[in-house]
């Protein structure tokens, strides 16, 4: 399928707040209660359309326990967006988002857009951490932050559109895609060149937007 | 040599040794001959070893009968041994007090194996069994404690033995009581898996050039398909079936036969992975085996450890081995703020 542009985006956050649940809702459309341990990473992928431009999203869920992280850091490299989800109803995954954001900002480049995720909404009874808190830490350090649960899916495509809605502004306004580290490729149906059968086109070999104007121009 | 096989060698005792007038099946047959090679304590199957390694390697490869296969594990690895000199340490540990990270490990008990029968059942005995023995680990080695992945390893063990010979092959495993010790796969900043993980990549490049380029165009790291490989010792990547008879080798032989799998499961699927793009190839190689004929487990096996036995690949892993270590220390002495060159 053609696409005006691929962006990858990875997904953060402690262990067990429900980073591969978002994703199976996100890119399956169900909740799965019992599903194995994500070691490593793990990899989805969905076709979003922001203001009529078809848009493939390619998602790496990652492993949240601390030992991992000296294998996924290497993962933040060229990713645009991340998601960054702690669980309302566990505190101490609320207080190691600094952490994380750290991790982040060392080792991705300083353009991702970084959606802070509340999950577990549907769990309100056992909240520990109130939507209050969210919202303050997401304007402390500059994120966009929504309340989700991956078991009703509420918010749950919002969590991805709006972090893709936000890329695309980043786009609009100049953020140069043929920068490969910015986490963006241009696909073959982004304007009249055509040739790139596979869906993909070399970032560095593609038509310069933004800038010059072409005819991949305006994303959103 | 292969007239040899079926001597029954010095008398090591056991029922096996007066035979029977009746016709034997090759299962019953294969049987005996394990019972007589293990024979009755650990000396008796380390006799045999050095009487006959050959007749027990080839044996091994063909897999270990399964009533046998958790007595074998535990005398190979040498967990066997571990527990008759640490008496009563296993059950201190169970009862020891709490501490942080049981939290992570009882998040983790429902993810592990959650479709296996033994396992499914919430707080049944296959999940407090998993429950103990990681805690009991965790205890025993604080510095590593619990990471995820050690489950899978675990829960397989706990398949074929009790909770305390699964905690002790665990740490005739992982501080190395035969073999190489495979703690560094878990321990802070997982060096072993780095370092593994380096390995496999440079044997890519020699046996599966090709793939290698191909990997190279679409990104694909072999951190993002093999991390579970090494982590979980292929528990948690392969079908029970075939995944008991790569432990039965790894447990004679050592870690080598990872990398030798890992090869061939490549190399099976080379044709079929050489024609994806980034996120089907991702998706596929955590779905093996690709290629493979997966409804028979026991000929998928046959298969794969076919293919993989035949790799050379000992004096490679050796010299990637060496590699790694000099780039590690040199990164190391050139300061560690300098993270990746662009």
């Amino acid at each position: 399928m053609s696409y005006a542009y691929l962006f990858k985006y990875i997904i953060i956050g402690d262990t067990g707040v429900g980073k591969s649940c978002l994703l199976l809702q996100f890119t399956d459309k169900r909740f799965q209660h019992v599903h194995d341990l994500t070691i490593g990473v793990e990899f989805g992928s969905r076709m979003v359309s922001i203001n009529d431009r078809q848009i493939k999203l390619q998602i790496w869920d990652t492993a949240g326990q601390e030992s991992f992280r000296s294998i996924t850091r290497s993962y933040y490299r060229g990713a645009a967006g991340a998601l960054l989800v702690y669980d309302i109803t566990r505190r101490e995954t609320f207080e190691h988002l600094s952490s994380w954001l750290e991790d982040a900002r060392q080792h991705a480049n300083p353009n991702m857009t970084i959606m802070l995720i509340g999950n577990k909404s549907d769990v309100a009874h056992k909240r520990q951490v109130s939507r209050e808190e969210g919202e303050e830490f997401a304007r402390e350090h500059g994120l966009v932050f929504l309340e989700t649960s991956a078991k009703t899916s509420d918010n749950v495509e919002e969590a991805f559109i709006n972090t893709a809605s936000v890329i695309c502004e980043k786009i609009d306004d100049g953020l140069d895609v043929s920068n490969e580290s910015h986490g963006i490729k241009v696909g073959y149906g982004a304007g009249g060149t055509g040739a790139n059968q596979g869906g993909f086109v070399n970032p560095g070999a593609a038509p310069r937007v933004g800038g010059g104007g072409g005819a991949a121009g305006q994303c959103c | 040599m292969a007239s040899s096989d079926d001597e029954p060698g010095p008398s090591y005792g056991g029922p096996a040794a007066v035979d029977p007038p009746v016709l034997l099946s090759a299962a019953e047959k294969r049987l005996r001959k394990w019972r007589r090679m293990l024979g009755v304590t650990v000396d008796d199957w380390k006799a045999y070893v050095r009487a006959k390694p050959q007749v027990v390697q080839r044996r091994t490869r063909k897999g270990v009968p399964a009533p046998l296969r958790g007595y074998a594990w535990q005398v190979m690895s040498g967990g066997r041994e571990l527990r008759a000199c640490h008496h009563g340490v296993y059950d201190e540990l169970v009862l020891s007090t709490l501490d942080e990270r049981d939290d992570d490990i009882a998040k983790d008990i429902s993810r592990t194996f959650p479709s296996h029968v033994f396992f499914a059942k919430p707080d049944g005995a296959g999940q407090r069994s998993l429950y103990n023995v990681l805690r009991a680990y965790s205890v025993y080695d604080r510095e590593v404690g619990y990471v995820q992945g050690m489950g899978f390893v675990a829960g397989l063990l706990l398949l074929h033995m009790s909770e305390e010979d699964a905690f002790w092959v665990m740490v005739a495993l992982f501080r190395g009581a035969v073999h190489e010790p495979l703690e560094g796969l878990y321990s802070p900043g997982m060096p072993l898996v780095r370092r593994c993980l380096h390995q496999l990549e440079g044997l890519l490049g020699e046996h599966l050039p090709r793939l290698a380029a191909h990997f190279q165009r679409e990104c694909v790291h072999a951190s993002m398909f093999a991390t579970q490989w090494f982590v979980t010792l292929f528990a948690y990547s392969l079908p029970l079936g075939v995944v008991e008879r790569v432990w039965d080798v790894f447990m004679l032989e050592g870690v080598k036969v990872i990398f030798q799998v890992g090869v061939a499961l490549l190399q099976r699927a080379e044709e079929n992975l050489l024609a994806l793009p980034f996120e089907v190839l991702a998706a596929n190689l955590r779905h093996f085996p690709v290629g493979g004929r997966a409804d028979d487990d026991n000929v998928e096996a046959d298969d794969l450890l076919e293919r993989a036995l035949a790799l050379r690949l000992s004096r490679r892993l050796d010299e990637l081995r060496a590699e790694h270590d000099y780039l590690n220390e040199r990164m190391r002495d050139s300061g560690a703020e300098r993270s990746h060159p662009p």
